[in-house]
C-alpha cells in the first residue's frame, strides 16, 4: 500500500503532534508513527480539506474532534479515492469542491482588488485637485508673499545679481508690459525681477511674485519675444499660485499616504512612495501646461510674438536634449517633454489675438552687450 | 548538540556544544566565537543537496547565499553564535514537518534540517511587509530562530491575528491570509494597523515584539545627516 509522509495532531501526543506516514486502506486512512502507534480515521466519518501555508496540504478529520491527520505529499487524495472507492467518494468530492471554492475566492479577491485600484486611479486625483484648489483659495495672497520671501534667500545662492540698467531695465520693462494682462490682485503684488549671472538658460518665479532671470537665458535667446515668452510663463505660475498648490498638494499626499499605508512596508511601502512621486510630478506637468497656455496668451496680449515661447522650447531641446527623460519615462519627469509642449502651444497660437507691438526702450542687444563675457 | 541561550532576552547569543562528528549549519556572519576542535566549511548547499540555485533563492528571502557548516573534531567543542540585530533567540526541536521562517530570522539548524525557500504569493508579499520569499526548514533536529526584540511562541488552534512585520516563523500546517484589522476598512486604516496576518489551522507560531521596518522608520528621521 502506498505511504505518504505527513503528520498527526492529537492531544494525547507529547507536544500535541508527531510525524507519521499516512496509508490509505480499503476502509480507513491510517497514520503510522515511528513509535509504532497508529491513528485511524474511517471513511464513514472522513472529512477532508486543503489548507496550510501553501494551500496544498490535505487535512483529514473524522468523528474524533481532536484528531487530525495531514500531509502535503502529492497524490494522497487520488490514493484515498482509489483505495476507498465508493466509501471515500463523498469525502474526496468534498475536498475537491473546497479546493475549487478557494480558487474561486482567490480569483474574486484579485478581481475586486484590481477594480478598486482602477477606480481609485481615476477618481482620487480629480477629487484631490478640487480639494487642494479649494484650500488654496482660502489662503490670502499674503501667505504666498511670505513663502516667496522665505525662499528668496536661496535665490542669492545662484549667483550675483546684475544691476546694470541695460540688463535689469530690460527684464523689468518686459514684466511691466506683461503686468496689465494680469488680474488686479496679482498686479498689486511686488512683481520684482532680478537678473542673476549664471550660465544656466532658465528663469523662475517664487510665490508672491518675485522672479529671477538667469543671464544664460538672455545670452541664448534669439529675440525679445523668446525672453518675454519665458517670463510670461513664470508670471502665470505666480498668478495661478502654483507654488502654494504644490505645497498644499504635497502635504496632502504625504498625510493621506501616512494615514492609508500606516506602517506598510515591503512592496506596498515602495508602491506608496512611487504613488507619491507620480502624484506630485503629474501635478507639476499640469501646472506647467497651464502656465504655458496662459503665458502665451499673456505675451500676445502685451504685444509680444506668441511664437517666442515654442521657439524657446525648441532652442532648449537643442541646448539640453538630455535634460529630459526618455520618451517612455516622460510621465516621471516633472516637466512635460519639449515636443509635447511645443505641439500644445502651436495648436493654441492661431487662436490668439496679438496686441499692437511697440518698440522696447531697453533692447535685448543692449542687455547682452552689458553682460560679462558676451 | 547541546544548546544554551545566554544573555537573554535583549542581546541573546546561543552557545552550541557539539560531540565529535556532529555538525551544525549557521547563517553567514552568525559566529561570534568558537573553541578549537571545529572545522568550518562554507558552501551554498544545505544538507548535501541544492547548491547554486538554492543559494540564489535564499538571497531573495533575505538570507545569505552561503552557509557556514561547523563540524566538531572532538567532544565538547563549542561555538557561540548571535544574530546581527538586537533581540532574542528561540531553540525549537523539530520532529518532522516544515517550519516557514521569515527572511533573516533563520539563525542555525542541525544537519537533519533542509533549508530552502518558499513563495507566499504576490498578495501577501505586497501587504505583509515581509520578504517575497520565506525560508522553509524541513526535517528533524535543532532549529534556532532569531527575532528583533523579544520572541514568543503561540500554539494556534483555530484563528490568530498578528500584525504585519511581527511574524518570525510558523509551522506549515497553519495557513495565513492578509485581512483588515477590524470590520471596516476605514477603521483598520485609521487605527494604524492597516492589514494584519490572520492565521488559521493548528500549529505553532513564533512572533517578535518589534517590527524592524517600523523601528527604522521611527529612528531614521531622528538621525543627523552625515
Amino acid at each position: 500500500m502506498a505511504q505518504f509522509p505527513g503528520g498527526v495532531f492529537d492531544d494525547g501526543l507529547p507536544d500535541g503532534r508527531a510525524a507519521a506516514s499516512l496509508v490509505p486502506g480499503p476502509e480507513a486512512v491510517e497514520a503510522r508513527l515511528d513509535s509504532g502507534a497508529v491513528f485511524v480515521i474511517g471513511y464513514d466519518s472522513l472529512r477532508m480539506e486543503f489548507g496550510g501555508a501553501t494551500g496544498r496540504m490535505l487535512f483529514l478529520r473524522g468523528a474524533e474532534p481532536r484528531l487530525t491527520l495531514f500531509s502535503e505529499a502529492p497524490g494522497l487524495l487520488e490514493a484515498i479515492a482509489a483505495a476507498g472507492g465508493p466509501a471515500s467518494a463523498g469525502a474526496v468530492a468534498g475536498a475537491r469542491a473546497g479546493q475549487a471554492q478557494t480558487r474561486k475566492t482567490h480569483l474574486r479577491n484579485w478581481g475586486i482588488a484590481l477594480a478598486v485600484l482602477v477606480a481609485l486611479w481615476f477618481t482620487v486625483p480629480p477629487i484631490f485637485r478640487v480639494m487642494v484648489d479649494g484650500a488654496v483659495q482660502q489662503l490670502p495672497l499674503s501667505v504666498d508673499v511670505k513663502l516667496g520671501e522665505l525662499a528668496s534667500s536661496e535665490m542669492a545662492g545662484l549667483g550675483p545679481a546684475i544691476t546694470d540698467e541695460a540688463v535689469a531695465g530690460f527684464a523689468t520693462e518686459i514684466v511691466e508690459r506683461l503686468r496689465p494682462g494680469l488680474p488686479p490682485e496679482i498686479q498689486a503684488l511686488d512683481l520684482k525681477v532680478t537678473v542673476i549671472e549664471s550660465t544656466q538658460v532658465n528663469a523662475f518665479a517664487l510665490p508672491g511674485g518675485r522672479m529671477a532671470v538667469l543671464s544664460g537665458l538672455l545670452k541664448k535667446a534669439d529675440g525679445v519675444d523668446m525672453v518675454a515668452g519665458v517670463m510670461a510663463h513664470e508670471l502665470m505660475h505666480v498668478r495661478h499660485r502654483h507654488g502654494m498648490r504644490h505645497i498644499v498638494r504635497a502635504a496632502g499626499v504625504i498625510t493621506a499616504l501616512t494615514v492609508l499605508a500606516g506602517d506598510a512596508t515591503g512592496l506596498l511601502g515602495i508602491a506608496a512612495e512611487g504613488a507619491a512621486l507620480a502624484a506630485l510630478t503629474s501635478y507639476s506637468r499640469e501646472m506647467e501646461a497651464e502656465a504655458d497656455l496662459d503665458g502665451v496668451r499673456l505675451a500676445a496680449a502685451a504685444g509680444f510674438d506668441p511664437a517666442g515661447m515654442p521657439a524657446f522650447f525648441r532652442k532648449l531641446s537643442e541646448i539640453a536634449p538630455d535634460s529630459q527623460a526618455p520618451e517612455a519615462l516622460s510621465w516621471m519627469s516633472s516637466h512635460p517633454r519639449h515636443d509635447e509642449r511645443i505641439a500644445a502651444l502651436e495648436a493654441a497660437i492661431p487662436g490668439l489675438v496679438r496686441a499692437e507691438s511697440t518698440p522696447m526702450k531697453h533692447t535685448l542687444e543692449a542687455a547682452r552687450a552689458a553682460l560679462k563675457g558676451d | 548538540m547541546k544548546t544554551e541561550l545566554l544573555c537573554q532576552p535583549a542581546s541573546t547569543v546561543a552557545r552550541l556544544t557539539l560531540a565529535v562528528g556532529e555538525s551544525v549549519t549557521c547563517e553567514v556572519g552568525a559566529m561570534i566565537a568558537m573553541s578549537d576542535g571545529l572545522t568550518v566549511n562554507t558552501t551554498s548547499r544545505s544538507r548535501g543537496g541544492g547548491g547554486f540555485m538554492q543559494g540564489v533563492r535564499r538571497v531573495f528571502s533575505g538570507e545569505s547565499f552561503f552557509l557556514n557548516h561547523f563540524h566538531a573534531d572532538r567532544d565538547g567543542a563549542h561555538l557561540i553564535i548571535g544574530p546581527s540585530m538586537l533581540g532574542d533567540i528561540v531553540h525549537h526541536r523539530m520532529s518532522g514537518g516544515t517550519v516557514v521562517v521569515q527572511g533573516s530570522s533563520w539563525l542555525a539548524s542541525g544537519p537533519g534540517i533542509e533549508i530552502d525557500t518558499t513563495f507566499q504569493g504576490l498578495g501577501k508579499a505586497l501587504l505583509s511587509g515581509e520578504s517575497v520569499f520565506w525560508v522553509k526548514c524541513t526535517g528533524q533536529g535543532d532549529l534556532l530562530l532569531n527575532s528583533f526584540g523579544a520572541i514568543y511562541a503561540m500554539d494556534v488552534d483555530g484563528e490568530y491575528v498578528v500584525d504585519t512585520g511581527h511574524i518570525v516563523a510558523f509551522e506549515d500546517t497553519l495557513s495565513f491570509a492578509m485581512t483588515k484589522a477590524s470590520e471596516s476598512l476605514i477603521g483598520s486604516l485609521l487605527g494604524g494597523e492597516g492589514f494584519v496576518c490572520r492565521f488559521k489551522g493548528r500549529g505553532r507560531l513564533w512572533c517578535q515584539s518589534h517590527n524592524p521596518p517600523a523601528f527604522g522608520a521611527e529612528l531614521g528621521p531622528k538621525l543627523l545627516p552625515r
